[in-house]
């Protein structure tokens, strides 16, 4: 053993002479695989003029691999001593002295002391005998992290290990596994809305670290929990923080996810009351909304005015919008994943809410303790008068009526501790009528069963059986003209995903299967005297499947790689009904030259999409990184909407022969910045994004009930890109953000025939081009208890077709329109404050009440809604703009926790 | 909470004025008018339309006879009593020369009318909205039939012919003011008073209103020849309109598939004003075009139609309550009321 004092040699270091370093580079001895380290060393110290300085502890655990024939000595060393506290110098060209870097300890007791200041616990972690340390010898650590309160298992925590700067995640069942050399660290677990938890582990054998995740209690909320780092994440997505969500102003008091969404780069929306959104240049239709794993058609309550999910029923939100993982698919802008909070297994516990238009409740608690547990959640209006409140001469709103309601219940049972069963329903209904004698209703279901088992440490699935259902029913009840109106679209789906976690690699694969049965219309009769007659159009029916493969892993030190490749299927199957139209002729009704029909069962028409997936993360540094993502995805079911938001009577199509499936790549490229101690975040990213076989619609043409849809649309070419640039504080008394994003979305439609193109071929702006967005949000705590929030957010108004010159023909007025999306509506704007009263601090108290005082639109903006055309002089029509809220709207909801 | 409806300020240039046209032959005598003037925009529509002379303007039939149109007065081209006359089951399109070019419309088959079989009406409370104000009316309907081997293209538009009194006796002048009656009013001012010497020559008139709305056939969810119960107008309830009754008289014209798309989509338009769930703009292309230059736009149609009809008279005893006394309007009839005679029609 040669003891030498580490700090003699540093100081001749810099006095003696340095050589070239020749001779580590040269390769010694022949390697005996399994042999020590130390007796390597010793056999290359007899056989050269090269000395090592070392104690003999460090060099015990490593052993030699057959993989270093042939390499030169310093590729040993450097590969041998990789992630361990163990560095040498080379001095004097012979000598090589080892020693343990003192610079991680060091850094990490400043954390530990940092964290301790922010009164965040450290909870200190042995595994294994500090007396039986071999330094260097890999160890393998591996734990689960559970919910404190429902002990239900978390995925997708991050746990992050500052020595090596390197972040790992549990995987659906909550488990992770790392591999780490013997010694000391400082990791952090951490989840969005939950608090960290700071663990000093000391580990010197494999061992298990089970993790308790708690709930961010108001007292700890001087610490804010960070989601993940900004420059970590992937590029695109975002998590919504729930408890944040509450804080928030709002309409008439109800707290909502999607219109949170909303004032996130990249993502618009295209007028006041409006719960479908736009990402990135795309329609409404290309968001992929799955409620616990099912997609959920309408996403909107009472005209838009709210989203139909109830925010306490969600217990976690993501959200991409670009960089999309092979396991999403069949919307090409951006998937929303909610999935419904699970019920406590340890005792009864319940939430509710009392707003002005609406009040909430939710329970849940354990059906057999520890084992399984119920949750339901129900949302509801009390009546009508929001409509009536709005004071206008247009008759129709302020004499209508509407009505809604949604509510959610979920059970899971825990068979054992490697397999979980789950179900959830999920079913939302809106009602309302005009002063015109016709009553809308729509309806929302989503079912779905779930089965999670652990295979292996490393192998997970889950078998996913789902039902969703989306339909709506038009009534007239005036006896001359009664009439029904039912449109459905009825879904079942299957999933399988598998998970493969190792600690290079994380792997999912699946296959994912879904059967579209549409009735796209069926007319009947209401009453004796009524002028309708039955009408049904065929119903149309397709499979839709698709089989993924991703797979997630390190690249050299810098880069981490998500590649994947998702390869969906669509059949168009019968019975049905195919057109076939004259050659050379626009497609319209009137050139259909044969129809053929299909039996049940029988594919009408086939379409395979290959979509590649990527997402590439490159660490420029501790606090910075640029990402990179490309995708491209497929789309087999359309909407066809004449209005420019979404409308109730929406018609969702199928694919067929003619309406060929939207394909959407997008490119995206960002740089992410965090400052050092995580108090402020910032990014700019950019994209471009090609769309194809996006619809558009022919003037007038009948959407409702055409068994021969086709020939009312028009299929075009989407081109959208932007830049979005974000600046966030996190942390501290306030905390805010500021965005800003400029983007274009541009259409083409160009089709053979004059019939068949908009604006004679030429490029133009779609329904939801708005080139300037800005939000600002900020939170300002007075104390632990009582904040003052607010937000404000510009865009500029929205691409509208007007009408530009008039005429009188045999008595009628007539106008005729300007090229489409020619003018804009006026920009949009709005402030928002909120006044948040939040109950008790300490964490054991039995009840707890919140107040929220929110003013929307502070300023009394008249933010057009709607474009009107009223006659003017001749019957020319005058454009004129409906702002269902001219001014301030205050409003005051009460909401508890027990 | 306010919800405001305020005009749109947004920078309206105005558009290049079009040709429109507005014509028709019938299976009805002659003369038929074809009417051309450049369409309005914004800033000019309360002014009347340009009209466009010195075209040359005829119709001409699939046995290739040709009827020549002229220009009666500014921009309206009549065809000649007794001259050419519709015929149902032949084709007839429309051509115009102007310095522009030629334009033609496709030639139509004149499809049969049908048979408008019963003309109703029902009262309906605050049914239109004049001036922000909510009237009552008599909506009116009809029911007809077709044959089931013919498409069906129907379009109907209704003429009301009403009678009004106005007071031109009352006319006064200066301040204050003192009787100036209207000589033809029968009255004069005979030492401050009104004193009648003859029968007034101008206090009685018929109006004349026609259908303001485009009505046409949807054959898509009826069994396409059979129309029940169709809503064809509504005719407002006022003290002026019913001073004594009201003469209505519908037409059911049978149209070609290009001039029922037309007015379909002028229908859409329409019902496209004040919806709530604000629809896409409606582009109405009519069925003339420049022969030349496909691409340059012309409005309007012309259109060839059979025609069924049907009239009757409304009454006031129909109106569920008393209809109020006229307003004593102090100025002869003609000069308050467009689109009125001092001829009593025969009907009446």
């Amino acid at each position: 053993m040669r003891r030498i004092p580490l700090l003699l040699f540093l100081i001749c270091a810099s006095v003696g002479h340095v050589f070239a370093q020749d001779a580590l580079d040269s390769t010694f001895q022949k390697i005996e695989p399994g042999e020590s380290f130390l007796k390597y060393l010793n056999r290359v110290e007899e056989n050269t003029n090269l000395r090592f300085f070392y104690l003999n502890d460090w060099m015990e655990p490593f052993t030699m691999r057959a993989e270093f024939e042939g390499l030169p000595l310093k590729r040993i060393l450097n590969t041998q001593l990789q992630e361990s506290e163990i560095q040498y110098v080379f001095l004097f060209n012979y000598a090589v002295i080892f020693y343990k870097n003192t610079d991680s300890s060091q850094k990490r007791d400043s954390l530990i002391k940092e964290a301790i200041s922010n009164r965040v616990t450290v909870n200190k972690m042995l595994i294994g005998d500090p007396k039986k340390f071999v330094a260097g010898k890999k160890v393998t650590l591996t734990g689960i992290v559970k919910e404190s309160e429902h002990h239900s298992m978390m995925g997708n925590v991050s746990i992050y290990v500052y020595e090596l700067d390197r972040e790992f995640l549990t995987n659906k069942s909550g488990k992770f596994e790392m591999s780490l050399f013997e010694g000391e660290y400082l990791v952090s677990f951490r989840y969005i809305n939950y608090q960290e938890k700071l663990v000093n582990l000391i580990i010197y054998e494999d061992g298990e670290l089970n993790m308790t995740m708690e709930e961010a209690p108001i007292t700890l909320d001087e610490v804010v929990i960070s989601d993940q780092a900004t420059t970590v994440r992937r590029t695109g997505q975002s998590s919504i923080k729930m408890n944040e969500l509450k804080r928030q102003p709002t309409f008439l008091g109800e707290a909502d996810i999607i219109k949170s969404l909303q004032v996130q780069t990249g993502v618009s929306t295209v007028s006041e009351a409006s719960s479908g959104y736009n990402v990135r240049g795309g329609g409404s239709d290309q968001n992929l909304i799955l409620f616990d794993n099912v997609p959920v058609f309408s996403t909107s309550h009472a005209l838009g005015f709210f989203s139909a999910f109830n925010a306490d029923a969600i217990g976690n939100a993501s959200f991409y919008k670009g960089g999309i993982p092979a396991e999403y698919g069949g919307r090409v802008s951006s998937v929303l994943s909610l999935t419904a909070k699970e019920g406590n297994y340890q005792k009864w516990k319940g939430t509710g809410g009392i707003g002005l238009v609406s009040s909430n409740f939710t329970i849940g608690g354990p059906v057999k303790k520890d084992t399984s547990s119920v949750i339901v959640s129900l949302r509801t209006t009390y009546s009508d008068w929001i409509l009536n409140l709005l004071k206008t001469q247009y008759k129709d709103i302020s004499d209508g009526s509407v009505f809604f309601y949604d509510g959610s219940v979920k059970y899971t049972h825990k068979i054992n501790s490697r397999s979980k069963f789950s179900t959830s329903v999920y079913a939302s209904r809106d009602k309302f009528s005009l002063a015109n004698d016709t009553i809308n209703v729509w309806d929302n279901l989503a079912v779905s069963v779930k089965y999670d088992n652990t295979i292996t440490d490393n192998l997970f699935y889950s078998v996913g059986l789902s039902l969703g259902r989306y339909a709506y029913e038009v009534s007239d009840i005036d006896p001359a003209t009664a009439f029904n109106l039912n449109y459905s679209a009825t879904y079942p789906s299957l999933k399988i995903d598998f998970n493969n976690d190792n600690i290079n690699h994380k792997r999912t694969f699946g296959f994912h299967t879904t059967y579209y049965r549409f009735n796209p219309g069926e007319l009947d009769p209401a009453s004796q005297e009524t002028n309708v007659k039955a009408t049904e159009i065929q119903r149309e029916s397709a499979i839709e499947s698709a089989l993924y493969f991703s797979d997630a892993f390190n690249w050299g030190e810098l880069f981490h790689v998500e590649v994947g490749l998702r390869l969906s299927m669509f059949n168009r199957i019968g019975s049905g009904t195919a057109y076939t139209y004259a050659p050379n002729q626009p497609l319209e009704p009137s050139n259909t030259v044969d129809s053929v029909q299909y039996d049940a069962g029988e594919i009408m028409k086939t379409y395979i999409g290959p979509e590649p997936r990527v997402a590439v993360r490159y660490t420029l540094g501790p606090n910075s990184s640029v990402k990179l993502g490309y995708n491209r995805m497929y789309q087999y079911v359309h909407l066809i909407s004449n209005s420019a938001s979404i409308s109730p009577v929406d018609i969702w199509q199928l694919s067929n022969t003619y309406l060929k499936p939207q394909i959407a790549d997008q490119l995206s490229l960002g740089y992410f910045i965090n400052s050092k101690k995580g108090i402020l975040e910032a990014y700019v990213e950019g994209y471009y994004k090609l769309q194809q076989n996006v619809l558009d619609f022919k003037d007038g043409a009948p959407l409702v009930m055409n068994p021969q849809l086709e020939t009312a649309l028009l299929p075009g070419k989407g081109k959208a890109y932007g830049v979005e640039l974000s600046v966030n504080k996190l942390k501290g008394r306030l905390v805010g953000g500021v965005n800003y994003t400029y983007s274009r979305s541009l259409r083409k439609t160009d089709g053979k025939f004059d019939s068949e193109k908009v604006n004679l071929g030429e490029t133009y702006p779609s329904n939801f081009d708005q080139p300037h967005i800005v939000n600002v949000n900020w939170k300002w705590s007075f104390n632990r208890r009582l904040f003052f929030t607010g937000m404000f957010t510009y865009h500029t108004g929205r691409p509208v077709s007007l009408p530009i010159s008039g005429y009188i023909l045999d008595g009628v007025s007539v106008s005729d329109f300007s090229d489409r999306n020619n003018y804009r509506v006026p920009d949009y704007h709005r402030l928002d404050f909120a006044l948040v009263l939040e109950g008790s601090n300490r964490r054991n108290r039995k009840f707890e009440g919140n107040w929220s005082l929110s003013i929307y639109n502070v300023y009394g903006r008249k933010n057009p809604y709607s474009v009107f055309l009223v006659p003017k002089g001749s019957g020319i029509l005058q454009p004129y703009q409906l702002s269902l809220i001219g001014t301030p709207v205050p409003s005051l909801t009460y909401s508890f926790k027990f | 909470m306010d919800a405001c409806i305020d005009p749109m300020q947004v920078p309206l240039e105005s558009s290049g004025s079009l040709m429109v046209v507005d014509g028709m032959i019938t299976n009805e005598p002659g003369p038929y008018t074809v009417k051309l003037f450049y369409s309005s925009n914004l800033e000019n529509s309360s002014r009347l339309p340009e009209p466009i002379s010195n075209a040359k303007v005829s119709i001409i039939n699939s046995l290739n006879e040709t009827e020549t149109l002229n220009e009666t007065s500014s921009g309206v081209y009549e065809s000649t009593v007794g001259g050419m006359q519709g015929v149902v089951g032949l084709s007839y399109y429309l051509k115009i020369v102007t310095a522009k070019g030629e334009y033609q419309s496709a030639p139509q088959v004149m499809m049969p009318a049908g048979n408008l079989d019963n003309l109703y009406f029902e009262f309906s409370p605050e049914e239109i909205v004049t001036n922000t104000r909510l009237v009552d009316a008599f909506n009116l309907f009809v029911d007809s039939h077709g044959a089931a081997s013919d498409p069906n293209l129907y379009r109907w538009r209704w003429t009301g012919v009403y009678k009004v009194k106005t007071y031109p006796e009352l006319y006064t002048k200066g301040d204050p003011p003192y009787p100036a009656p209207w000589p033809c009013s029968g009255y004069i001012n005979y030492g401050g008073s009104l004193t009648r010497i003859a029968d007034c020559t101008c206090c009685i008139c018929w109006v004349t209103a026609y259908s303001s709305t485009s009505n046409v056939s949807d054959s898509r969810f009826t069994n396409g020849y059979e129309f029940k119960k169709i809503l064809v107008g509504s005719i407002p309830i006022t003290a002026r309109h019913f001073y004594e009754r009201y003469h209505v008289e519908v037409e059911q014209l049978s149209v070609s598939e290009e001039v029922h798309n037309f007015w379909d989509l002028v229908a859409k338009q329409q019902a496209a004003r004040g919806s709530l769930f604000q629809p896409n703009a409606v582009r109405v292309n009519g069925n003339v075009k420049n022969v030349d230059n496909p691409k340059e736009r012309a409005l309007g149609v012309f259109s060839v139609s059979a025609i069924s009809k049907k009239a009757i008279f409304l009454e006031p005893k129909d109106i569920p309550y008393t209809v109020p006394a006229i307003d004593q309007l102090p100025y002869p009839c003609l000069d308050v009321f467009g689109n009125a005679t001092m001829d009593k029609p025969g009907f009446w």
